[in-house]
C-alpha cells in the first residue's frame, strides 16, 4: 500500500513534468491533426445534412447531377458568374432564383456588361428583354443562359448520349466541389467538365472541351449566395406587368421529305417545320436535333447567291456547315465540333425535289 | 614438434607407413591428444560424428573459474534513494514523449507543407487557355476556310446569312421550350 500511493506521487509528478516538457509540442500537435482531419469531417457532415433524399449517394456521379438539379430547383439563391473563351470578351451574369411572395417560383438572368439582356421566368412564362427588340414573352419555365439547361433543370435525359463520371473533390471559389466529367458516348460532341459544391450541390464552376481537349468555355462562379433573402429582391418585381406571350405555337409542324442519315448516338429529332427566316426573309425548312444537352438545327433551302461554294465555320463553340449542290443548299447550326455538323449535312437525304 | 603433429596426422589419414615409429609415438600424452582431436575433426568434416563422443571441458572450465575477478558490490548511491529512483524513469520517460511528440508536429509540419499545394490546385485535364481576347460582339466571324479578297461584296453577303442562321437558330431554342411543352402537357400542370 505504501508503495502505491509512492506511486501515485510519482504519477502526478509524472503528469506535470510531462505536460512541462511537451506541453507546447502537444498542443501544437493536436491542432494540426484537428485541421488535417476537420475538411473531410465537415464534408462528411454537410454531406450527410444534405442527404434530403435518402438515395443520395456521394460516389455516384448520377446522384451528384440529380442533387444539382434538385438545389437548383428548390433554394433561393444569386449567383454571379462570368463566361470566359477565347476570342471573345469575358461575361459576367448575374442569375437569381426563388420565390416571389405568393410562393410562386421566379428566376432572373440578368447579363451585366454592356446594353445587356434580361430574363425573367415566372409561373411558365419567360420575358425576354433585349436591346433593339420589344420586351416579348415566350412559354418557358426556365431563363436561358449560358448554362446548359440540361444540367440545372428537370425533364432532361442525357444518359442516352453521355456518360458522367465522377473526378473527385477539388477547391473551386474557395470552396470544396465535386468534379463530374459529361462526355458524349461516342465522341462527336463536346465535353464537358462541372465542379459542384459539396454543401449546397449546386454549379460552381463549368469547363467546356473540344475534342482535342483544348478548352472552348469557362463558366465560373465568382459569388455565390444561398438565402431566403433573395426573395425579398423579387417581392418588388410587378410580374403583372411583364408582356404576354406574343407567340401561340402556331408553327406547324410538317412532315419533311427529307431526313438524316446519320445522327450521333443519343441523337433524335425534336421538331420539324417550315418557317420563314426573320433577317432575311427566306424561307426554309428546318429539323431540330437535340441530345437532351446541345441543339442542332438543320436548314434545307433553296441556295442563292451567297453560298456558292461549301462553308465551314466556327464562331466560339458553334460550327455553322454550309453544304450545296447548286440548288439546294443545306445548313447546319449547333454548338457541336464542325466534323460532327459536316457529318450530319453530308447524311442529309433528299427523297423528293422540294423547291419551297 | 609440427613435424610430429604432421605425422600424427598423416596416420590419421592412413598415410603413414612407418608402424613401428606409430607405435612408439602412442606414450606421449600431447600426441595422444592431437590424435584424438584430429579424428573428432575428420568425423566432423565428414558429418560422421557419433553422439557419444565426449569432450572433457571440465578443466577448461575449472581454469576460467581460477582466473576470473572477484565481484565487488556497488556502493548505494542518491539516485537509489526510493522517490528518486521512481522519478528518474519518468523524467527520462517525459524527455522522450516530448521528444515524440516533437517528430509527431514535424512529420504533421512536414506533410502539411508537402501536401499543401496538391490539396489546393484544383484538378484539369487540359491546360489553362485564356488567350488574347478582343472585344468582339458574341456572334462574331472566324473563317477556318480562306476565301479569295476580291468577292468581298459576296462575303459580306454570306456573313449576313450566316448571322441570320445563328440567330434562327437562337430564336428555336427559345421556342424550344413551348414546343417540349406542348408535346408532354402533363408537366405543365407543375409550375
Amino acid at each position: 500500500m505504501k508503495q502505491l500511493s509512492a506511486k501515485n506521487q510519482h504519477w502526478r509528478l509524472c503528469i506535470a513534468l510531462v505536460g512541462f516538457f511537451s506541453f507546447v509540442f502537444h498542443t501544437s500537435a493536436q491542432e494540426i491533426s484537428q485541421q488535417v482531419a476537420s475538411p473531410t469531417q465537415e464534408s462528411a457532415e454537410s454531406v450527410d445534412s444534405q442527404d434530403d433524399t435518402s438515395t443520395f449517394n456521394p460516389l455516384s456521379a448520377e446522384s451528384w447531377m440529380q442533387r444539382l438539379v434538385e438545389n437548383t430547383q428548390n433554394s433561393a439563391f444569386e449567383i454571379i458568374f462570368v463566361v470566359s473563351a477565347n476570342q471573345r470578351e469575358t461575361m459576367p451574369y448575374m442569375w437569381r432564383r426563388g420565390v416571389m411572395p405568393n410562393q410562386s417560383p421566379i428566376e432572373q438572368l440578368s447579363l451585366l456588361n454592356g446594353p445587356g439582356f434580361e430574363q425573367v421566368a415566372h409561373m411558365g412564362r419567360l420575358s425576354i428583354f433585349e436591346p433593339g427588340y420589344a420586351p416579348y414573352s415566350v412559354q418557358g419555365s426556365h431563363v436561358q443562359g449560358p448554362i446548359p439547361q440540361a444540367f440545372i433543370y428537370e425533364g432532361f435525359d442525357l444518359s442516352a448520349a453521355y456518360d458522367v463520371l465522377l473526378m473527385g473533390r477539388n477547391r473551386v471559389s474557395a470552396r470544396m466541389a465535386q468534379q463530374i466529367r459529361v462526355i458524349s458516348k461516342d465522341k462527336t460532341r463536346f465535353s464537358y467538365h462541372l465542379w459542384l459544391d459539396e454543401q449546397t450541390g449546386l454549379l460552381l464552376k463549368l469547363d467546356m472541351y473540344d475534342l482535342d481537349g483544348s478548352l472552348l468555355e469557362q463558366i465560373q462562379v465568382t459569388q455565390l449566395t444561398v438565402s431566403q433573402s433573395v426573395n425579398q429582391v423579387f417581392s418588388n418585381f410587378s410580374v403583372d406587368q411583364l408582356p404576354q406571350v406574343s407567340t401561340s405555337n402556331a408553327q406547324s409542324s410538317r412532315e419533311l421529305l427529307w431526313q438524316a442519315g446519320y445522327l450521333p448516338v443519343g441523337m433524335r429529332v425534336l421538331k420539324q417545320d417550315v418557317h420563314r427566316i426573320q433577317r432575311t426573309g427566306q424561307m426554309t425548312e428546318y429539323m431540330l436535333l437535340s441530345d437532351g444537352l446541345v441543339d442542332v438545327s438543320v436548314y434545307v433551302m433553296n441556295a442563292n447567291e451567297a453560298f456558292q461554294e461549301d462553308l465551314a465555320v466556327a464562331t466560339g463553340s458553334h460550327a455553322v456547315i454550309s453544304k450545296t449542290d447548286g440548288r439546294v443548299q443545306v445548313t447546319v447550326v449547333g454548338e457541336i465540333p464542325v466534323v460532327t455538323a459536316e457529318k450530319i449535312a453530308e447524311s442529309i437525304v433528299i427523297v423528293d425535289n422540294q423547291d419551297d | 614438434m609440427t613435424q610430429e603433429f604432421e605425422k600424427i596426422s598423416a596416420m590419421v589419414d592412413g598415410e603413414c607407413d612407418d608402424v613401428a615409429q606409430a607405435v612408439s609415438k602412442i606414450d606421449d600424452p600431447l600426441l595422444q591428444q592431437k590424435w584424438k582431436s584430429y579424428h573428432l575433426t575428420r568425423d566432423l568434416l565428414r558429418n560422421d560424428m557419433s553422439s557419444d563422443v565426449k569432450f572433457d571441458v571440465s578443466q577448461d572450465i575449472a581454469a576460467a573459474l581460477e582466473n576470473e575477478l572477484a565481484i565487488v558490490a556497488p556502493k548505494r548511491t542518491w539516485k537509489e534513494l526510493p522517490v528518486v529512483s521512481a522519478v528518474i524513469p519518468i523524467v527520462k520517460q517525459s524527455s522522450q514523449l516530448a521528444m515524440v511528440a516533437s517528430v509527431t508536429a514535424m512529420v504533421i509540419f512536414g506533410y502539411q507543407t508537402v501536401n499543401q499545394p496538391e490539396i489546393t490546385q484544383p484538378f484539369t485535364t487540359a491546360p489553362p487557355v485564356i488567350g488574347p481576347q478582343g472585344g468582339l460582339s458574341p456572334v462574331s466571324l472566324q473563317q477556318s476556310r480562306t476565301i479569295e479578297q476580291d468577292r468581298m461584296q459576296q462575303l459580306l453577303e454570306q456573313r449576313r446569312h450566316i448571322n441570320a442562321l445563328i440567330e434562327d437558330h437562337q430564336r428555336q431554342l427559345k421556342l424550344k421550350q413551348t414546343l417540349e411543352k406542348s408535346l408532354n402537357e402533363d408537366d405543365t400542370a407543375q409550375p
